[in-house]
């Protein structure tokens, strides 16, 4: 059973004068326990909306349907009061910047037991226990629980950020551009650990960044998102060898590879409002094997293996 | 190689903090741009490296050393007389979300410098040129727009606009694609890359060693205000010697999956240029260090082929 399934999950957002924004329009994921998928789109593709809407997170300007499965149950059905019990025990996020969240006039350690007393898993001794361990888990001495958040380096912090998330052992990890505004010795350090715990704790780990690359490196699968949409969903290696949606291929098309000879290409114009309905595909005015019916008509959700899947009418890869 | 137009020597930068004395930012950093050129400096954050550009546009306090343009030294020029270098020295910033002016059109965005550089002459020929130069084609589409009203690749083409107005011969670009969507980096990058093959000297200052490894002709890896290594790009990424400069590439992530050897990831923290170790600035985080390295400090010199030279004795 997957740790993690996400089906067929909508949010709109209202707008003042009755109009709404559809964020994320129908996207569905699924991950078994150790994996790791990377979402990845450009700035506004909904990403971070989706994650937050699995948190149940999101504002109260925000319409949210679809179905959240923990390990077969449905958490998102009953609202807050089925979110709740799941909330930080069973799905934790590390928000983007959350090396930068922490209250400076309280020590790191006291914020990453607050989670452990909220959740009545431990108190007292038991608390400061827990988290001199949960610190070394991520590589920081559990002696530093007592230092306040500017005696860490942002390397560090992220390290404690991730260590708060993981402060109820919960099953499903999301984590939020982890590693931007993070040099790239630390960003590697930090890939590095995020790696490790998923193997050894089997965490599930959704890693949502606009880094393809980086999915590359660290993520076992990744779904590609566009305009709110997933365009193609499958492991890491089929989406660089055998694309499925131009979207995907174009991306790579537009990242420099430090020992890639390939000519690198921007992809023209820009994502569409998603204030408006889209009709037919909303990467057709920037794809460049568009044809017939991508104008007009939503394209079908295609697979060539299992588990590889992409919505665009092109047959036989893109 | 035609005459340099920029050259940096020896140059020093200290900043003064606190009781602790003065943080050497930059410490005897050399390096030249010829016009037609792309030089790429390189390095984590605190390195110097775009404190080493801020001083060449003489942003920064120089403790020591030169800077050139075109061959005359503008170290202490006074800011009159640097009025005429500074037109010909472009920056380019980079967060295009800051940059603009949010209550200025694209039009007056491009005519601020020539005013205030006091270019009275064909303005809006000048101003239309620019915009076409950077990409906003037909000028007329983009002159009454706020930056609100355009996409941040447009916005940074703006900026660009802005500093090519003032027909510069040399643009330093401080991360210029780095707040920008993947999808619209290869445009302004590419603009970049048409630029210097117009003629310009580009100094780009970067921590993406793909950007640098794609666009730059010459490569400078910078570590803890000094340059480390630095020679023609495919012997600095095909060929690394400095060991610092090994262990970077090797953590730069892959698009293909099936591409990423073995991170050498270093231990530690990114340095403190506040507290700089003795010897050999690099030893403490190491993997090859020896005895000599805690107290030798190594200088810059030919290692592999012509051009490329690194700062360690076992490069």
């Amino acid at each position: 059973m997957s740790a993690l399934a996400v089906e067929d999950l909508h949010v709109w957002f209202d707008l003042p004068g009755g109009r709404e924004l559809h964020a994320v329009q129908g996207i569905d994921l699924a991950l078994e326990p150790g994996e790791r998928l990377g979402l990845v789109g450009e700035s506004g593709c909904g990403k971070t909306t989706a994650i937050l809407a699995m948190m149940g997170l999101l504002p109260p300007s925000a319409s949210v349907a679809g179905r959240v499965l923990l390990a077969g149950g449905d958490i998102l059905a009953g609202g807050d009061r089925t979110m709740r019990p799941h909330r930080w025990t069973d799905i934790a996020m590390v928000f983007q910047g959350a090396m930068n969240a922490f209250d400076p006039v309280r020590t790191v350690g006291d914020q990453i037991a607050e989670p452990l007393e909220r959740a009545g898993l431990a108190a007292g001794r038991a608390a400061r226990t827990r988290t001199a361990e949960l610190l070394e888990l991520v590589g920081i001495s559990g002696e530093r629980q007592d230092r306040y958040p500017h005696e860490f380096s942002g390397g560090m912090r992220q390290r404690a950020a991730i260590a708060m998330a993981l402060a109820c052992e919960p099953k499903v990890l999301l984590a939020d551009e982890p590693t931007t505004a993070l040099d790239v010795m630390v960003q590697a350090q930090i890939l590095e650990l995020l790696v490790r715990l998923t193997d050894e704790l089997g965490l599930a780990m959704v890693l949502v960044t606009h880094d393809l690359p980086l999915v590359s490196q660290a993520c076992t699968h990744a779904a590609v998102m566009y305009a709110g949409r997933i365009a193609e969903t499958g492991t890491t290696r089929e989406l660089h060898h055998a694309p499925l949606h131009p979207y995907t291929r174009m991306l790579f098309e537009a990242t420099p590879d430090l020992r890639g000879t390939d000519a690198v290409r921007s992809i023209p114009g820009a994502p569409p409002r998603l204030d408006e309905p889209t009709v037919g595909c909303p990467f057709q005015p920037r794809c460049d094997r568009a044809f017939g019916p991508c104008a007009t008509t939503r394209p079908p959700r295609r697979t060539t293996e299992p588990g590889h899947l992409t919505h665009c009418h092109l047959e036989g890869g893109a | 190689m035609s005459e340099p137009l920029l050259e940096i020597e020896d140059l020093v930068v200290g900043y003064r903090q606190g009781r602790k004395g003065v943080v050497q930012a930059v410490d005897g950093v050399s390096l030249a741009v010829a016009a037609g050129a792309m030089v790429a400096l390189v390095g984590e954050s605190g390195c110097g490296k775009t404190t080493t550009a801020q001083a060449a546009m003489r942003m920064a306090p120089i403790a020591s050393g030169r800077i050139r343009y075109r061959g005359a030294d503008i170290t202490a020029l006074g800011s009159r007389a640097l009025r005429p270098i500074r037109r010909e020295l472009q920056l380019i910033f980079q967060d295009p979300y800051e940059s603009l002016d949010p209550r200025f059109r694209v039009r007056d965005t491009v005519l601020e410098p020539l005013q205030i550089h006091g270019i009275a002459d064909d303005r809006e020929g000048r101003m239309r040129r620019a915009l076409e130069r950077a990409g906003l084609t037909p000028p007329e589409l983009y002159l009454d727009r706020y930056p609100h009203e355009l996409s941040g690749g447009q916005r940074q083409r703006v900026s660009i606009a802005a500093a090519l107005a003032l027909e510069p011969t040399m643009l330093l670009a401080d991360e210029p694609v780095s707040m920008l969507d993947v999808s619209v980096r290869a445009g302004i990058l590419g603009l970049l890359d048409d630029l210097r093959r117009d003629g310009l000297g580009v100094l780009m200052i970067t921590h993406d060693l793909s950007t640098a490894a794609r666009y730059a002709d010459r490569i400078c890896v910078m570590y803890l205000g000094r340059i480390v290594e630095e020679g023609p790009t495919a012997e600095v990424i095909g060929d690394p010697r400095h060991p610092y400069t090994q262990a970077l590439l090797s953590v730069v992530p892959r698009p293909d999956p099936d591409d990423a050897g073995e991170p050498r990831i270093l231990r530690g923290e990114t340095p403190n240029p506040a507290d700089v170790p003795t010897g050999c600035r690099f030893h403490p985080r190491c993997p090859v260090a020896q005895d000599r390295c805690r107290t030798d400090d190594p200088v810059l010199a030919p290692a592999g082929a012509a051009g490329h030279r690194a700062a360690c004795p076992y490069a």
